[in-house]
């Protein structure tokens, strides 16, 4: 791919996330189409489902869903009454659909092969819900952990774009790391 | 036939309407339909001001855990600190205007709160209490 073009894509899936991922909020938009642009091998995927951002960006980040593999897709939408402590619950419709593009881009099964990498870095007896529990996050997070406790600026490892300054446009490349210090 | 007609017609009609933003007075009235009284925004705030206990993995169950004390401000989810819009219409006219949303929310919410779905006297309650800020 040209440069120019490239850069073209990557800043209008910067724009499109970050347009989406602020106003999923709570409120709720409903069917915006996003573009769609080709994923290339390494690249970030560069689309995310609308209706993936809208219901579980209302939360929380919407993390990239190739970070897990199929089966913890599969066990998380299985139990939305039970989120991690919350009840999540979505209407079946809504739900199934989510589950649908996760399982689509689900790690094993990603474009990405950064994703594909990760979730073979699961064992087959595993079924991680968190991605902080993948060893491939696990290990990529080693020298991060001392920087995520309760009373510092970052209080959650699902605070991605607190350190991942490009994240919200898929990207988690190690140059755009920037943590956030305590004031002292 | 006929009358079978005019019922299809009445049905997308109904389905149109639900489907589409509504005043929070509709809101209301659709509680009404489904057996709720007169609705107290008093006793709204106090349902919204309760706490129901502590959950060992999220903490006190009351509503103003994440949407703070103050409806008119903004909230935040505790757990991901997601900035939760205010609740309080004069502050924030587009809440409530979406039926689906409005019971997506209190379904969630009732349950992880009191530890049942809420009635539709309560979401009644509640919706006066936050519309009268």
């Amino acid at each position: 791919m040209h440069g120019n073009k490239r850069w073209a894509m990557v800043a209008l899936s910067t724009i499109m996330l970050t347009a989406s991922w602020a106003i999923a909020d709570d409120d709720d938009h409903k069917g915006e189409e996003h573009g769609k642009n080709k994923t290339t091998e390494n690249a970030a995927p560069a689309t995310m489902d609308p209706v993936y951002i809208k219901e579980c960006g209302a939360c929380h980040f919407p993390f990239p869903v190739g970070m897990l593999p199929d089966r913890s897709w599969r066990a998380m939408m299985a139990d939305l009454p039970h989120h991690f402590g919350e009840d999540a619950t979505l209407p079946e419709k809504v739900a199934a659909k989510i589950l649908d593009y996760a399982v689509a881009n689900a790690g094993e099964r990603s474009k990405n092969r950064l994703d594909r990498y990760v979730a073979s870095s699961v064992k087959a007896d595993q079924v991680p819900l968190r991605i902080s529990e993948v060893p491939f996050f696990v290990e990529e997070h080693k020298e991060a952990a001392k920087h995520v406790n309760a009373k510092g600026p970052v209080s959650h490892w699902s605070s991605c774009p607190l350190c991942h300054t490009k994240a919200d446009s898929g990207s988690f490349e190690e140059h755009e790391i920037k943590i956030p210090q305590a004031n002292k | 036939m006929i009358k079978q007609s005019m019922m299809a017609v009445l049905f997308t009609l109904m389905t149109m309407m639900t489907a589409t933003a509504a005043t929070l007075e509709e809101q209301l009235a659709s509680y009404r339909t489904q057996g709720a009284g007169t609705f107290d925004a008093k006793a709204g705030q106090t349902l919204w001001t309760t706490s129901h206990g502590t959950d060992p993995e999220v903490g006190e169950k009351i509503c103003t855990a994440c949407h703070m004390d103050d409806p008119h401000k903004p909230g935040k989810h505790r757990k991901t600190g997601k900035i939760i819009e205010p609740m309080a219409v004069s502050v924030n006219p587009q809440r409530f205007t979406d039926p689906e949303k409005v019971e997506k929310w209190f379904l969630r919410n009732c349950r992880q709160v009191m530890g049942r779905e809420c009635t539709p006297q309560e979401k009644g309650d509640v919706l006066s209490y936050l519309g009268s800020l």
